[in-house]
């Protein structure tokens, strides 16, 4: 009896993580480049009472099939679905979106190297391409004081305008990063992700070669976030709650039940 | 002389075995691939007396997997397949044995391997795992299982039948395993994009519920009764 309680708690546990995980998805509805997360269930082991196979007489019958009980459900991992967003356009000069594969690097203050999908990038007093954060946007790039216009091609190679010459001048290159497997980044906020022993090494390379993709300028990646399917998800998740605190409370009544049997 | 106590005794505890397996598949209510289980139960029969009036006992007797295929829905994840038809996918355990699974929420670890949500090796067709080489952008799996990227084909998922499926057992983690060999794919396919549910009932679940904790109680009434009827008895026999 008291098994059955126990059940009910890890399917109350799985499915508020589960609830967890869709708010999260539709709180981030319009983060910039951000990607929806999943929630992974798995039963747990089961208990066996009756050995399938075990003989069932002196004669040497066996048992076709056993008795086992399952004991519940255990969360498996909560993982991102590293999808394409639909592409919005800002006409801001300094907004970049992935169309492919492929990440921004971004140096970290402290060394590190973080990745990103979002591409809201401004310069600091340096006239450095930076994010929102102020994070120098990595290989870093220049843009002198005095350009007049900023033009981000496909390929990522940033072209200035200056005063009194015809010709733009390249400024630099966006280099893009990809992974074997961007689900196993690790989200550390502001739409950042490190790079982890489960998502392989960073391997970079420029924007429309081999596997990546090519940046549009003047427009933002959006979140990958489909609301009418977390919507749905949003209420099957919820209704599998309540069952769950239904067996809970079946499974009180039952042992309420054996408690008045003297 | 107790033994209309222990018939009683004997279903409410069949009965609490049954709750349990209810439980555990409301437990998995949104796990992919997981299959609902029943309980069967048996008549056991007692003569301690050696009459030709025997006792009947209730034993559960052993589970059963419903083998219903559970609700398919969309999720656009390249990664993500769904049976449709009776077969099984082949997953590697640690130990290198084959079990096989429904649930296709399949990842990838940094080498590139093809993994369950549990982190097994999903099993290729040849043997030994699927490993998705680092610059593939297109992953594309057709409905027989082979998995082909933008410069062709990298492998084919293990997909099988088997004759009976209650000789699967289920062992957690969404797997389950057989001694029986499994047979070619006659009438599955895999749906790339898609997931496949549990098949739990949940109105057959709760209602099954409502019928264990009712019975048990009304269990509860019936040994209550004998109880008062033996104490009845000692009593009058004492005042006579």
């Amino acid at each position: 009896m008291i098994r059955s309680l126990d059940i009910g708690s890890t399917g109350m546990l799985a499915q508020q993580l589960n609830v967890d995980t869709i708010s999260n998805n539709i709180a981030n509805m319009t983060t910039t480049g951000f990607k929806r997360q999943r929630a992974a269930f798995r039963d747990l082991l089961y208990q066996n009472i009756d050995r399938p196979g075990s003989t069932s007489s002196d004669s040497g019958t066996t048992l076709p099939t056993g008795l086992q009980v399952g004991l519940g459900v255990q969360a498996g991992s909560v993982y991102r679905i590293h999808s394409q967003g639909t592409l919005q356009t800002t006409e801001n000069t300094l907004d970049l979106a992935i169309r492919g594969e492929g990440f921004f690097q971004v140096s970290m203050p402290n060394g590190d190297t973080a990745y990103t999908r979002d591409g809201t990038f401004q310069l600091n007093e340096n006239g450095e391409i930076v994010t929102l954060q102020g994070y120098v946007v990595d290989p870093g790039i220049t843009v002198p004081a005095d350009a007049t216009s900023i033009d981000i091609n496909a390929e990522g190679e940033v072209l200035v305008s200056l005063p009194n010459q015809t010709a733009t001048s390249n400024v630099g290159q966006l280099q893009l990063a990809n992974f074997i497997n961007p689900a196993g980044l690790n989200g550390i906020g502001d739409n950042l992700y490190l790079e982890t022993d489960a998502s392989g090494s960073a391997t970079t390379g420029t924007a429309g070669t081999d596997e990546f993709g090519t940046l549009l300028q003047g427009a933002l990646e959006q979140s990958n976030v489909n609301v009418v399917e977390e919507m749905t998800e949003l209420i099957a998740a919820q209704r599998a709650y309540e069952m769950n605190s239904n067996i809970i409370s079946t499974s009180d009544e039952l042992l309420q039940t054996v408690s008045q049997l003297r | 002389m107790e033994n209309s106590i222990y018939i009683g005794l004997s279903r409410q505890m069949a009965l609490s075995r049954d709750m349990e397996i209810i439980s555990n598949n409301i437990a998995n209510l949104s796990t992919p691939g997981y299959r609902g289980q029943n309980l069967v139960f048996e008549e056991y029969l007692s003569d301690p007396k050696g009459t030709d009036d025997p006792l009947s006992f209730v034993n559960d007797r052993g589970q059963y997997e419903i083998t219903t295929p559970g609700s398919v829905r969309s999720t656009s994840n390249p990664l993500d397949v769904a049976l449709n038809g009776p077969g099984f996918m082949g997953v590697l355990t640690e130990e290198g044995e084959t079990v096989y699974t429904r649930a296709g929420d399949f990842t990838m670890d940094a080498n590139g391997t093809l993994l369950t949500s549990a982190g097994y090796s999903v099993a290729g067709n040849g043997g030994g795992g699927i490993t998705i080489p680092a610059n593939s952008t297109e992953i594309k799996i057709d409905e027989n299982g082979y998995i082909s990227n933008q410069d062709g084909q990298v492998g084919q998922i293990m997909m099988v039948e088997f004759e009976d499926l209650q000789e699967l057992q289920p062992l957690g983690n969404n797997t389950y395993a057989t001694n029986s060999a499994p047979m070619d794919p006659q009438n599955t396919s895999m749906k790339q994009g898609y997931l496949e549910g549990s098949n739990v009932q949940p109105v057959l679940e709760m209602s099954r519920m409502i019928e264990v904790s009712r019975t048990f109680q009304q269990l509860q009434q019936t040994l209550q009764g004998e109880h008062e009827r033996l104490r009845n008895a000692i009593q009058k026999l004492l005042a006579s």
